[in-house]
């Protein structure tokens, strides 16, 4: 058969096809008729049976050109492999997001250390006033704080209007540094690790300010409350940074690339779940740790807090444990 | 298959190819889209001070400030949710790649998933770094499949996709019957590929200017008749030639 004939009987077989992949293209697979959606996988395999005969028939020729595009454009929206939907996110915080915490706790360990080590060289410096302290804490941080200690004023005592703006404030802040953690961990981990410490100093130095004036309790008070969820949130996207830079640091068996694709999956969906976690603790931040009750009842509230993201937590390395595979979740790559 | 195509094996067992997008492509696509996103932010911002100016008196303070609040998280929404949105709502498109007809597909030829998507472009980070998109655009020149790197994490391709028209067919010619019979002699020499080209080129001529499609024609004819090993003189009226070839291998 010359190309000729070939083109003339399979012609209305194309443009019905392709005219099923314009609709799906526009308007969605849903709007498909019946009658469409029957026939779109018959058809697709014809196509392809089409340019397999064209490739060895007439090679290099307008023919293969089209079939071939037509392939190409069916395959990329014909072939998926996931359908996100309400229930597999539900499914994603239940089961597969503290179960990917504990597969991974190596990481999220090895995070909280750095914040911790470096919260202590943070408060180390401020206490034997070295002059490396400025690193730890900006000095027009530390002026202000003094003065409003002379003025008598320690807490946090946000207006009342200003509350909403300032929660979206820390909000929009702490998921940008996240993903900042997330990303950098490419830059071999330095990027990741220097975001780490550089929080961890300015904690550990605020709170050495604090216990030096005999306010560590007034100042736990107003760390601790959203400080937990926060802090548990910024150790989840240090490890997923850590998690990219070991890829890159040392990606065993794997040539990098493949290493960097394989870590990318779990590291991202790690930092996608801490989101909401983050988005509760700007929430805390800006409308529970300002109020104006005892210190000892927002440190209650803190250990609530604390309390609950260890049961979450919990639960997932017991569902590992059972040998519950859920980890996969609805974002998969 | 050139340099910049990618050339997959599908589950149909059958191998087709993607035409990769390079630089100029991507670079026209991100342009489109950073021109939408800037007036998006200009929008959001008039609306803010409109709020701000024309009804700060009239509405309480209160109200302006979660107004203001509400800003920046759209703010934020807009500035990391754009190209995610988009990509995943129109299977790896946003409206600039559109524009310059471009898809983002998995390395694999499937569709995008959420996931690629969103790791892709959270790590626009890594490749506007250290300047002006320097890091992505090295990538994207020395790398196998034109990835920056957020395509490499990601493992993703940004393919051109262009709507190429319907193969056309040879219409049917009175045939110079005496050269018919002269030609007939050599028709098993003439090819597919041969073919195409006469095809393509009565497609064309509508629209080609008359002294370039009988230059063209010219050449054609000749490297056919060379082909063929024909007498000279058979190619005195290219277009006759061509047209009696063509006619008789449509009919073969």
């Amino acid at each position: 058969m010359n190309s000729q004939k070939f083109i003339q009987l399979n012609r209305d077989t194309w443009t019905r096809f392709r005219g099923i992949l314009d609709q799906i293209d526009k308007k969605g697979a849903a709007s498909l008729s019946r009658s469409d959606l029957e026939d779109v996988g018959p058809l697709f395999r014809r196509v392809t049976a089409h340019l397999a005969y064209a490739q060895t028939n007439y090679p290099d020729t307008d023919v293969v050109n089209y079939l071939n595009q037509l392939v190409a454009r069916a395959h990329s929206s014909l072939y998926r492999t996931e359908t996100a939907s309400v229930r597999s996110l539900l499914n994603f915080y239940s089961k597969g997001f503290p179960g990917l915490i504990y597969r991974y706790r190596k990481y999220v360990i090895a995070a909280s250390l750095i914040l911790a080590l470096s919260a202590a060289w943070g408060a180390l410096l401020n206490h034997t006033g070295s002059s490396l302290a400025v690193l730890a804490l900006p000095e027009e941080i530390r002026e202000a704080v003094k003065q409003n200690f002379a003025e008598g004023n320690t807490g946090a005592r946000i207006e009342d209007s200003l509350k909403p703006l300032f929660s979206s404030a820390i909000m929009v802040n702490n998921i940008t540094v996240s993903f900042y953690c997330l990303v950098l961990g490419i830059t071999w981990g330095v990027g990741t690790v220097f975001i780490l410490v550089r929080n961890g100093l300015l904690l550990g130095a605020l709170a050495d300010i604090f216990a030096g004036a005999q306010q560590g309790l007034e100042f736990w008070s107003l760390i601790l409350p959203h400080g937990i969820a926060e802090l548990f949130a910024i150790a989840l996207n240090g490890a997923a940074g850590l998690m990219i830079a070991g890829a890159v640091v040392r990606p065993g068996d794997f040539t990098r690339r493949d290493a960097l694709k394989l870590k990318a999956i779990p590291a991202m969906k790690i930092s996608l779940g801490s989101i909401p976690i983050l988005m509760a603790a700007a929430a805390i931040e800006g409308f529970i740790t300002p109020v104006n009750i005892p210190p000892q009842a927002k440190l209650g509230f803190a250990a609530l807090t604390g309390l609950l993201l260890g049961y979450y937590v919990y639960s997932g390395s017991r569902k590992q444990r059972r040998g519950e595979d859920d980890i996969a979740g609805p974002v998969s790559l | 298959m050139t340099l910049q195509d990618l050339s997959l094996y599908s589950s149909e067992k059958i191998y087709y190819s993607y035409r990769l997008g390079g630089l100029g492509s991507r670079f026209i696509g991100l342009l489109l889209d950073s021109l939408i996103l800037g007036v998006a932010y200009l929008v959001l911002g008039g609306f803010t001070a409109a709020m701000v100016g024309v009804f700060g008196e009239v509405l309480s303070e209160k109200l302006i400030i979660v107004v203001v609040a509400v800003v920046v998280i759209l703010y934020f929404l807009l500035s990391f949710g754009y190209f995610i949105f988009f990509e995943t709502i129109w299977n790896g498109q946003t409206p600039g790649k559109k524009a310059a007809g471009l898809r983002v597909v998995r390395r694999t030829g499937e569709a995008v998933t959420f996931g690629s998507v969103f790791v892709r472009n959270l790590m626009r980070i890594v490749d506007a770094l250290p300047a002006g998109n320097a890091a992505g655009m090295i990538a994207i020149f020395f790398s196998e499949n034109r990835q920056r790197v957020g395509d490499m994490v990601a493992d993703t391709i940004v393919v051109r996709e262009k709507n190429l028209s319907e193969p056309v067919i040879f219409e049917s010619f009175a045939v110079d019957s005496e050269m018919g019979n002269r030609l007939r002699a050599y028709l098993h020499l003439v090819d597919e590929r041969d073919f195409n080209l006469i095809r393509d080129f009565f497609a064309r001529v509508p629209e080609m200017r008359p002294e370039a499609a009988n230059a063209a024609a010219e050449k054609i004819a000749r490297g056919l008749a060379g082909k063929l090993g024909l007498p000279k003189g058979e190619t005195i009226n290219p277009a006759v030639f061509m047209k009696t070839i063509g006619s008789m291998y449509r009919e073969r």
